[in-house]
This record gives structure tokens, sequence and C-alpha cells, in this order.
């Protein structure tokens, strides 16, 4: 694996599965 | 009977010392404890106010994004780092993102090895810290739902309530626990590694010199990694084979007070549900519906596991020729070779011993399997993959319902969702406007509900089918059909319900980035199940606490005649029948398909 492709690709890819859950947060609030 | 023995006296134990320690942490989380001043001054600097649910919710996922980065980077430059004593290498990328998101989760499923693969530095700096800190996170999410149930907007503060949890909680509970480990013999060192000579120096080959080769055996700080691993319901082994290994559990006693440990939290927080909102009778009505369902999963596998001989050795004699079907295979299909002691006269009598660690006693795989997924802790006693075939339908139940204590927290707000789902239903039959705890039940909150319990099957049945079907999940598994089909299902099921355990057969670890054979399907593997380990793990934390602000923040409606009492047996059943029925049949389809096919099918079905 090269490690400068994939390290920050995955850094990036774990810090948008959290950011999906603060879009779910501010989702949710409209039901 | 010393089979039976060993479960109930780790279930009374247990719900002995839970009664004093719920009435300790609703004591604690009620702000009623006054620290002394230099604990104070921690506390002062870490409260910034009273929060409502959203400021509180968004603290939350700030932290867990907090711990992300930090650990990422822990890992990333673990090359570089002190206490690296067998110079471990760079980690694989997708296996430091599985494993950070995995441990900052409370899942702590493991894609690699961690004597084979960390140094001493990652398993302190990264596992030892998320152990107290993701544990703290279900935790202070029930109690801010507690808090709204109760009516209040202003919910306290959520990094004054992890600090409670952590240092007026988690820390005394786990010294104790680590002296006694300690004093058990477990490993207490920044020593990372011993060279010893074995005693059969013949079998460990020679080096160059001509010399025996000597056994590298890791060690590190054990005894307190242990007790946290269990008591925070973490499950993430310092060794690969967790705590089968004899530094994890060297003894009886350890493997007893493993089981105490990683239920001692799950069991005192539904107790303190009930006494934070002055109705300890309903917390008891909830303990001890999750007490059935606890006695039944650990009765139904040790039944079939314990008390069943190993049908691989006894189903068909040797002489019989099987091929099966295999993805890998020229053809299509492969011959089956029976074991060695396959028609050979073995003793059968101390049930399935495949896999076992015979240290414990006979029951206590099957006693630990079911244990260890119905609190979410996930360490394991023994081999879950070479469980009896409809012995494993516990431990999947376990993850399936995923609300029998449950880790800390989250489990009690599993089974506020069956709940509320159960009042609703109920209500709806009597043609009555469902209530819990005075308030009335409404569409928003019903939507919520709906929204956070979906979640968890769908995070399991849709990726499993479509490993099942592709290379991802084919070219994983180590055997073919029913059996590789549970193989699939296990892991996004143990990753969706954060809990952890491995069900093994899976090729699924590349761990060190100059690994020259690693699993072949490791990436996506690692991908697909941090994903759905995140989405598990936040979205049903989330939509609860919405919904409880919703609830919590309407008119108390008087108690009549006609209100649904929710301390009663017959709420209780009422309560077990919607977990069982909701909860259990949404995975009956693959149940049949997985586990029941294998124990009614030709055996060994898989190979």
């Amino acid at each position: 694996m090269n490690l400068e492709v994939w390290l920050p690709g995955m850094f990036i890819l774990g810090m948008a599965l959290m950011g999906f859950c603060f879009a779910f947060l501010n989702l949710c609030e409209k039901i | 009977m010393e089979i039976w023995s060993l479960p109930i006296s780790m279930l009374v134990v247990t719900t002995l010392l839970a009664i004093p320690l719920s009435k300790y942490l609703a004591w604690i989380m009620d702000g009623k404890y006054q620290a002394p001043a230099f604990l104070k001054w921690f506390e002062d600097r870490l409260s910034s106010g009273q929060q409502d649910w959203k400021q509180y919710t968004m603290s939350l996922l700030v932290l867990n994004t907090v711990m992300f980065v930090f650990s990422y980077v822990v890992l990333a430059l673990q090359p570089w780092m002190p206490l690296n004593g067998l110079g471990r290498g760079a980690i694989e990328p997708t296996t430091i993102l599985h494993t950070v998101i995995s441990f900052i989760t409370n899942t702590d499923l493991q894609h690699y090895s961690g004597d084979q693969t960390f140094s001493n530095f990652s398993q302190v700096i990264f596992c030892f810290s998320n152990f107290f800190l993701s544990a703290s996170i279900g935790f202070c999410s029930l109690t801010v739902m507690i808090r709204l149930f109760r009516g209040e907007t202003k919910v306290g503060n959520f990094f004054l309530d992890m600090w409670r949890v952590v240092v007026y909680m988690f820390i005394p509970v786990a010294f104790v626990f680590s002296l006694i480990m300690l004093q058990q013999g477990l490993p207490m060192t920044f020593q990372t590694n011993y060279q010893v000579n074995t005693l059969e120096p013949a079998a460990m080959g020679t080096d160059s010199s001509g010399q025996p080769k000597q056994q590298t055996i890791v060690v590190g700080p054990l005894a307190a990694f242990e007790s946290m691993k269990q008591l925070g319901t973490n499950g993430g082994g310092f060794y690969g084979m967790n705590s089968t290994v004899p530094f994890e559990n060297s003894t009886a006693t350890t493997n007893f007070l493993e089981c105490v440990a990683m239920m001692l939290f799950p069991f005192s927080l539904v107790l303190m549900y009930g006494r934070m909102l002055g109705r300890i009778k309903h917390g008891w009505a909830i303990f001890s519906v999750m007490m059935a369902m606890m006695a039944g999963t650990i009765a139904w596998s040790i039944y079939y596991d314990t008390l069943r001989p190993n049908p691989g050795l006894t189903a068909h004699p040797a002489s019989e020729a099987y091929s099966i079907p295999s993805a890998t295979a020229p053809g299509g299909k492969r011959p089956v070779t029976w074991p060695a002691v396959a028609g050979l006269p073995v003793d059968q009598h101390l049930g399935n011993l495949e896999g076992k660690e015979l240290r414990f006693g006979t029951s206590a795989c099957a006693t630990f399997a079911a244990m260890t997924v119905n609190v979410t802790d996930g360490a394991v006693n023994c081999e879950h993959d070479s469980l009896n075939p409809v012995a494993a339908l516990a431990p999947f139940a376990g993850m399936w319902v995923n609300c029998i204590y449950g880790g800390k927290g989250v489990g009690m707000i599993n089974m506020l969702l069956f709940l509320i789902l159960g009042i609703f239903i109920a209500g709806q039959m009597v043609g009555r406007t469902p209530e819990y705890l005075g308030k009335k039940i409404g569409k928003r909150e019903m939507a919520l509900l709906m929204i956070a319990l979906l979640i968890h099957p769908i995070m399991i049945l849709w990726p499993s089918g479509l490993f099942s079907a592709t290379d991802w999940g084919l070219k994983a598994v180590a055997n073919p059909a029913a059996h590789g089909l549970s193989e699939i299902v296990y892991q996004f099921s143990s990753a969706s319900a954060n809990n952890g355990s491995a069900f093994d057969g899976l090729g699924v670890s590349y761990g060190l980035n100059a690994n020259p054979n690693p699993a072949p399907m490791a990436i996506p593997w690692d991908i697909a199940a941090a994903i759905v380990i995140v989405i598990s793990r936040f979205l049903p934390i989330i939509a609860p606490i919405m919904m409880a602000a919703s609830l919590g923040a309407k008119k108390s409606v008087p108690f009549t005649i006609g209100t649904l009492r929710d301390d009663t047996p017959t709420f209780a059943f009422l309560l077990l029948g919607t977990v069982l029925i909701i909860g259990a049949l949404l995975f009956l389809p693959v149940a049949a398909l997985g586990p029941v096919a294998e124990h009614l099918g030709p055996m060994p079905f898989g190979g």
C-alpha cells in the first residue's frame, strides 16, 4: 500500500463519516 | 451441576454488586458528590456551563472526532514512537481506519493481532485511552436521556459528565480489579518481550549458527489493560487470541472475574435508570426482562454446545467422501477431508471441545460466549467459529436484539426503544393514546424511534447480502455454504452491535503495511466494517436523545386507572414479547440460512 496516498485517504474517509453524523443530527431535527 | 453453577454464580454475584453500584452511579450523575478541591479544580475547568440536548450531543460528537484524530495519528506514527522494543513498523492505512473507528466507538472489533501488529505504545496510548473514553460515551448518552425524560431542558454538561464517569467511576473500580488481576499472575510491565528457551528446543528449528531458536513472548501492562478492557465492555485484546491467552486470563478466578467485570456496569446502569427517574420498580421490571433473555441465551448456548457432542466428529465415518461447493476451487467443488479423528472413539461426553480453553471448565466457553455478546463486550475465551452450529444462535441473538443489558448506556437505550414501541403497540391495541412516564407518545417520537431501531438490521443485512454475493465475501470465508454465511453475518452483526467479538474464519487481516501475505479481501472488509460501525454507533444515540427531548418537553398527563403500569409482570411480558417478536424476527430468515441450515444439513456443512 502506498502510505502517501492511502494514509490521508483513510483519514479523510474517517472524518467524512464523523461529518455524516453531524449532518444527521441537524437533519433529524427537522423531523 | 457444576456446568450450571458457573453461570448462575456469575449472574448472582454481578447482580448483588450492581445494586449498591447503581446507587453510587445515580448519586454521582445527579451531581450530589462534592469532590475534594484538587478534583473540583478540574471540574470547574471542564464544565462550560449547562447545555441543552443539542449542545450536549454536539459535544459528544466533537469529542469523538477529536478521539478519531488523536487515535489515527498515534497509530500512523507507530514506527517512530517509544515502547517499540520489537520494532513494529507502519500499520496498513485501512487497518488504521477500521481499528480507530472500532475503538472510539467501544466496538473493538479487531482486524489485526495486537501482539503481532501493535507496539506497547499503541496498546497503552491508543487502546487504553479509548477503553476509558469510549466506554463513557454511552454512559453519558443514557444519562442525558434520563434528564430529558425528567423534563429538564438544561441537561448538564457533557465534559463534566465524562469526567465524573471516568474519574469517579471507572478509575476506582478498574484499580481494584487491576490489583486482583495482578495478584492472579497477569503481567504488569513496560517491558515489551522476553526471549526464552522452550522446553522442546528442537521444535523451534535452528538459527544460522545452528542453535535452537528462542521464542519471543510479548508482554505489557496487562493487569491494568485487562481490567478496563472488561469493565468498559471494550473487549479488544492485547493478544490476537484475547482472553484465551494465559497472560490475559490466567486462572479460573480471573475468568470468573472477567465475566463479572464485563456485566457489572451494564447491570448497574439499568438500575441507575430506575433510581434516577425515581421509579426503581420500573428499573427492576426492565432488569428482569434482560435477565430472562440473558439466562435464556446462556442456557441455549450451554445446552447445544457443552451438553452436545461435536457433530463434525460424530456424524459420519471417516470413509465417507464428500464434495462441497467452493468459489475458489477448480470446477466449483472441492473434496472434504475429514478430520483425522473422525470415526475414532473420541469421548464426547464433555460436549464440543473444539476451540475450547479447558483451563476454565467445560461450560466456561458457552457461558462467556453468551455473556460477551449480550453486554457487547466482545472479548472471547474460546473460538466462536467452533461452537456447534445451533449453539452459535445464542451469540447471534445477543447481537441482533442488542438490548440484553447491552453496552454501557447504549444497551439500555436500545431497550428503551423496544419499550416505547411496545407501549405504542399496546396503546393502539386498546385504542388509547400511548404514554410513557406520563408523556404522550406522538408521531415525531415514533419516527425517530423507528429510525434508530431500523438502522441496526439494515446495517447487518444489507452489507451481509452484498458480501455474500461478491468475491469480497466469497474469497474471505474459510468455509462455504451455511457456515460461510454465518461468518459474514457474524462480522457485520458484531460491527453493527458495536460488539467486537469475532466468529473467525474470515480473512480480514492486513496488519502491518509490510505484510507480504495479507488477506486478499482485507481492504473492503476494513472499509465496510468501519462504515457500519460509525452509522450503527452514533445514529442510534442521536435519534433516541432527540426522541427523549421531544417526549420530555411534553406536559405530563395524570396517572389514571387506564394508564398502562410500567412496573408489573404484565409489562415485563409485553416488553419481552416486543423484543422477541420485533427484534429477533427481523433476523429469522438469515438465521435459517446460516446456523439453522448448518445444524439441519449434512455435517460439517462447510467442510
